[in-house]
């Protein structure tokens, strides 16, 4: 649909930078959240918000005490002193359960937005992704890489997230290379190649081992992060509602998410590839 | 309540109506007098003059023709001279005898430009001066084809926006707001069918085939009662009958477009026909393009318009006319059609000479499909239309020359067909993924007297407007945070749900002097139904959904006030109003709203209130070698929802508070005229962002409240030169050159404003405006014999 529209728009209009003062609001916490898996260390960082255009790195959020806690444990997270501001959780009796809730509790060493204490909570939910072969086309009419998955979904609403890795580092960090997706169209059918990923051209190669990184994301999660690749992306008066804020799930008022996922993994090698877009996807499997 | 009920009583109804009627109005003829009453018509094409005038010079009295062209006016018996006249056509006067019911048909001979000066007595003006109908305007094709256009094609919709109170919703589109109202809340008629995309490619140009087009009429929220069902405006368009007395024919060549328009007798003063096509080549432009991808794509759209219209005898005329229009657009990969299609079908009918009937028949639909290509394994189709069926029956009672009742009802079923994905291509990743049908009934009765008193006319109204939702459905109960928590599932086609709307409509009109008035009018309008779209342009996936248990109507209600005042024999006119409309249960979407493809849509809605206000002034001259108008508006348009903007009051996109225009034609001599028209319009409001964050590496924005910014203000001026080109060989053929630029000094007005972080440092962000146009020139080739 955004192709129709780039089509007739881009024979007539032209960009141009502009210069738009703007007022800057008020300074709030931001916090990125995350509780993996055994493969992964969980961490939170922790910022603040700054002015539009100040064009420097997110002032970081130091001395604080972050705690997660499931029931009656509680695991005290650890700054970094390579990156501050940011605080894993490297104790070895960490386990994620499946279905349950864990909190998190922030105390922060000075007030920012007003508070120095933010809560937030999480449930974890259940991996639920069978993938039993990738399809991977290079699509020279968009010159971009396009991933798609096989297997059979299981029943239930599920919400997906999809990252890449290429030859075991991910390269998919921003929010736009990310992809969410919710099965409502295909729940329980076997997936005949959804797109799952759309890599630039210069992201890999033939010979390069492939890897789909695939979890289950809860739907306050899938709803933040599409609403984010909204208020990321480009907007037009045709297609684009009103920019909007997005909501994240942390208490009094702060920026940010805090999630929990697990992961599962599908690695391939990349063989040669022939141009495939209106002709059957190649398939990979391992 | 029961539909098949519901029908039979509509059939009494339409019935009693039927007989009881006409008896009853030739009953109600007091002693001595008699009634004077016929058709209006075009000397040269036989077509009806819908709001031609009737003098009685010795009573001081007189009647207008309704919008078929036929009058009536009963008056004491004796001898009088009768004028007859209509803007732009020479005046007629006749003496008569009245002592016995009179039929009295008039032809009216069009005035040539030359003699147009003379003939500055212009009907219109005065109609605006005495009738109690507030904020109405009508403009001719011709007159609109005088305006400037863009890429040469001729468009009655960027037309209307240079009227006051009326506003382009994004640089280009042929969508309006009117006064603060969205598009979706405007019901545009194209012989009475209902248009419910009014835009081809983008919405950059109307679907109004120039040349199919006689005229226009738009009234901004103080609708007659015979119309409702929207909140902000009708724009009543109406398509050439054709010439009954001879054939002609009349087409053009155009940088985007190519029409060609016949018309004629099919038997001579009895029947006509009128056929008319437009087919774009915008795709030819493409292929100019550097970019092969872009050179594939086949991008254009078409319409025919077609109207058949045969007279019986003198008490019965039926019109038959239709719409079909197409866009297309495709590639190797791609496709996407959209289109409407309208059906009429009227039956003039003259019961007695004071009461006249119109009967019309109306289908209406709009569709559209998209998919990847058949040969794509993974091929599938989206479907989505909207389909109305129309009854109605208008009658207009012609009581005496001091009361004129206006009265009927009408029948709109619709069905809503939300759409549909079906898996084509072997590997196809949807099996089939669809929205049912939703059917509604939406029905009013109407009733209005326009009645004259001294100095005062007035005009005084009801609509009763009745809304029923039919099964079979499904309706979803939603919690205070809009989360689905069970649903009722009706089986059987049953309504199932019912909304009543009581609509006042009056108006009263002082006539200060001969050529001055004072006005004011309150009207309430419900609407049952309304778009899915909360982008401020709007697409052609255009999803309509009605009222329903979770949806209660708008409901709009708008006073006003003007002043009105011709100078110079009605060489310039002046208006002014002031209105203030208030709008309940006013439906906006909630933030990052999911509105395509969606069973739980009635979730993604918010509901509150509204308000605009405005003044509106214009100033118009309407004869002369210099024609044209100046208008001025001050207007504010704000919503209240409480889970948008954290409950507080926000602009609407629409709420731009100065717009001024200016619209001028110049005849230098009489085959070349030059025009212009200079918009001036407050910049859009805009939410933009306030600070920033980092989450996941991207640089996320903080916005401002909604719409508490403004993007620059918009400016185009645009000038075009017609030149009808001397043809000594033969008179019957003309030539005219018309060459127009868009845009003449090349205002960079922005279309978007986006904000991006800079792919080359990570930590910086700026401002991107999107501009459409920039100057464009074009010359068209137009002919007609």
């Amino acid at each position: 649909m955004i192709f129709v529209l780039l089509v007739s728009i881009a024979v007539a209009s032209c960009t141009k930078q502009v210069n738009i003062p703007l007022k800057t609001g008020n300074e709030k916490l931001v916090v990125e959240g995350y509780l993996f898996g055994r493969d992964s260390v969980s961490w939170v960082r922790l910022t603040k918000t700054s002015g539009y255009f100040s064009d420097e790195p997110p002032p970081p959020v130091t001395h604080a005490r972050i705690v997660v806690s499931h029931q009656k444990k509680q695991w005290l997270l650890m700054e970094s002193s390579a990156k501050p501001g940011v605080y894993f959780l490297r104790d070895s009796t960490f386990r994620l359960l499946v279905s349950d809730t864990f909190n998190l509790q922030i105390q922060l060493k000075n007030p920012v937005g007003g508070h120095d204490i933010y809560k937030s909570q999480t449930v974890v939910p259940p991996l639920r992704i069978r993938i039993d072969s990738l399809g991977i086309d290079f699509a020279p009419d968009f010159k971009k890489w396009i991933i798609r998955y096989f297997g059979k979904d299981i029943s239930g609403r599920d919400y997906y997230l999809f990252n890449s890795s290429v030859n075991g580092k991910i390269v998919t960090d921003s929010i736009l290379q990310k992809v969410v997706r919710d099965d409502e169209f295909f729940d329980g059918r076997y997936v005949s190649g959804v797109v799952v990923q759309v890599l630039n051209e210069r992201t890999m190669k033939v010979g390069d081992e492939y890897t789909l990184l695939a979890s289950n994301i809860t739907k306050a999660y899938y709803d933040y992060m599409s609403s984010l690749q909204d208020e990321v992306g480009d907007k037009n008066p045709l297609f684009s509602g009103p920019p909007a804020n997005v909501k994240g799930n942390i208490s009094n008022g702060a920026e940010g998410f805090f999630t929990s996922f697990m992961t599962t993994s599908y690695t391939v090698q990349l063989k040669a590839n022939k141009p495939a877009v209106n002709s059957d996807t190649d398939r990979f499997s391992k | 309540m029961n539909t098949k009920h519901d029908f039979k009583q509509w059939i009494i109804l339409l019935l009693a109506i039927f007989f009881l009627l006409p008896e009853l109005t030739i009953f109600a003829q007091k002693k001595n007098h008699f009634t004077i009453s016929g058709y209006v018509r075009d000397k040269n094409s036989g077509e009806l003059l819908p709001g031609a005038t009737l003098y009685v010079k010795e009573l001081k009295t007189g009647t207008v023709s309704n919008s078929y062209g036929f009058y009536s006016l009963t008056i004491p018996g004796g001898n009088y001279h009768l004028t007859y006249s209509f803007v732009g056509y020479q005046s007629q006067t006749v003496s008569i005898s009245l002592f016995q019911d009179m039929l009295i048909n008039r032809e009216l001979s069009a005035v040539s430009s030359r003699l147009r000066e003379v003939e500055i007595k212009s009907a219109s003006a005065r109609e605006n001066i005495r009738l109690p109908q507030m904020s109405v305007t009508k403009m001719n094709m011709k007159n609109i084809a005088e305006i400037p256009s863009f890429m040469g094609e001729v468009d009655l919709v960027k037309a209307l926006q240079l009227l006051p109170g009326v506003k382009f919703v994004a640089e280009g589109s042929s969508g309006m707001s009117v006064r603060g109202g969205g598009p979706d809340q405007n019901l545009i008629l194209l012989d009475e069918a209902t248009v419910y995309n009014a835009g081809h490619l983008m919405g950059f140009f109307s679907v109004f085939n120039p040349d199919a087009v006689q005229s226009v009429k738009l009234y901004k929220g103080d609708m007659p009662a015979a119309y409702g069902g929207r909140l902000s405006s009708l724009v009543q368009v109406r398509m050439k009958e054709g010439n009954n007395k001879a054939f002609h024919g009349q087409g053009g060549i155009g940088l985007v477009s190519s029409r060609l328009m016949f018309e004629g007798p099919i038997i001579k003063n009895k029947a006509s026909f009128m056929v008319s096509g437009r087919r774009t080549y915008a795709d030819l432009f493409l292929k100019l393009s550097h970019d092969e991808k872009l050179r594939q794509n086949r991008l254009y759209f078409y319409d025919l318009n077609t109207k058949l219209n045969f007279s019986l005898n003198g008490n019965n005329h039926f019109f038959l006319s239709g719409y079909f229009g197409k866009d297309v657009f495709k590639n190797n990969f791609f496709g996407m059609d959209w289109g409407n299609a309208t059906g009429t079908f009227r039956w003039n009918h003259i019961f007695n000479e004071k009461l006249f009937s119109n009967i019309s028949v109306i289908v209406s639909r709009f569709n559209y499909n998209l998919g990847l290509a058949a040969d794509n394994p993974r091929a599938f189709l989206w479907q989505s239309a909207l389909t109305d069926f129309t009854l109605k029956d208008n009658f207009d009672w012609f009581i005496n020359p001091k009361n004129k009742l206006n009265f009927g009802f009408s029948v709109i079923y619709h069905d809503f067909f939300p759409g549909k994905i079906t898996g084509i291509g072997k590997e196809a990743v949807i099996d089939e993924y669809c929205l049912p049908d939703n059917y509604s009934l939406e029905s009013a009765l109407y009733l209005s007297n326009e009645q004259k008193i001294g100095k005062f006319t007035l005009k005084y109204g009801l609509r009763v407007s009745f809304f029923n939702n039919l099964g079979p459905a499904t309706i979803y109960h939603y919690d205070a945070d809009f989360n689905v928590t069970d649903s009722t599932v009706y089986v059987t086609k049953k309504a199932f749900n019912t909304y009543v709307g009581i609509e006042p409509r009056v108006g009263i009109v002082f006539r200060v002097n001969k050529s001055s008035s004072v006005k004011a009018s309150y009207a309430r309008n419900y609407q049952y139904v309304q778009q899915a779209q909360n982008s401020t342009a709007g697409n052609p996936m255009d999803i309509w959904f009605p009222a329903n248990p979770n949806i209660k109507p708008q409901v709009g209600d708008q006073v006003a006030a003007g002043y009105y005042q011709d100078f110079k024999q009605g060489a310039y006119s002046f208006s002014g109003e002031l209105y203030y409309k208030w709008i309940h249960n006013a439906i906006d979407f909630k933030d990052h709203a999911n509105l395509i493809l969606n069973k739980y849509l009635d979730g993604q809605l918010r509901t509150g209130r509204g308000y605009d206000y405005g003044i509106e002034l214009m100033l118009k001259k309407t004869s002369g070698k210099l024609t044209g108008w100046m208008s001025y508006t001050y207007s504010r348009s704000f919503r209240v929802i409480p889970e948008i903007n954290n409950g507080e009051p926000y602009p609407t996109s629409y709420d731009r508070p100065n717009d001024f225009s200016l619209t001028l034609s110049y005849r230098i001599n009489p085959g070349i005229r030059l025009s212009m028209s200079w918009v001036y319009l407050t910049g859009q409001p805009v939410t933009f962002p306030v600070s920033r964050f980092l989450y996941s590496h991207t640089i996320v924005p903080v916005y401002s409240g909604r719409n508490s910014y403004r993007m620059a203000d918009y400016h185009r001026l645009d000038l075009a030169m017609i030149w009808d080109l001397p043809n000594k060989k033969s008179k019957k053929w003309h030539n005219q050159l018309n060459f127009s630029v868009y845009n003449a000094y090349n205002r960079k007005n922005p279309w978007v404003i986006n904000f991006q972080n800079d792919p080359n440092a990570p930590n910086t962000t700026h401002a991107e405006m999107t501009y459409l146009f920039g100057i464009v020139p074009t010359v068209t080739y137009n002919f007609r014999f």
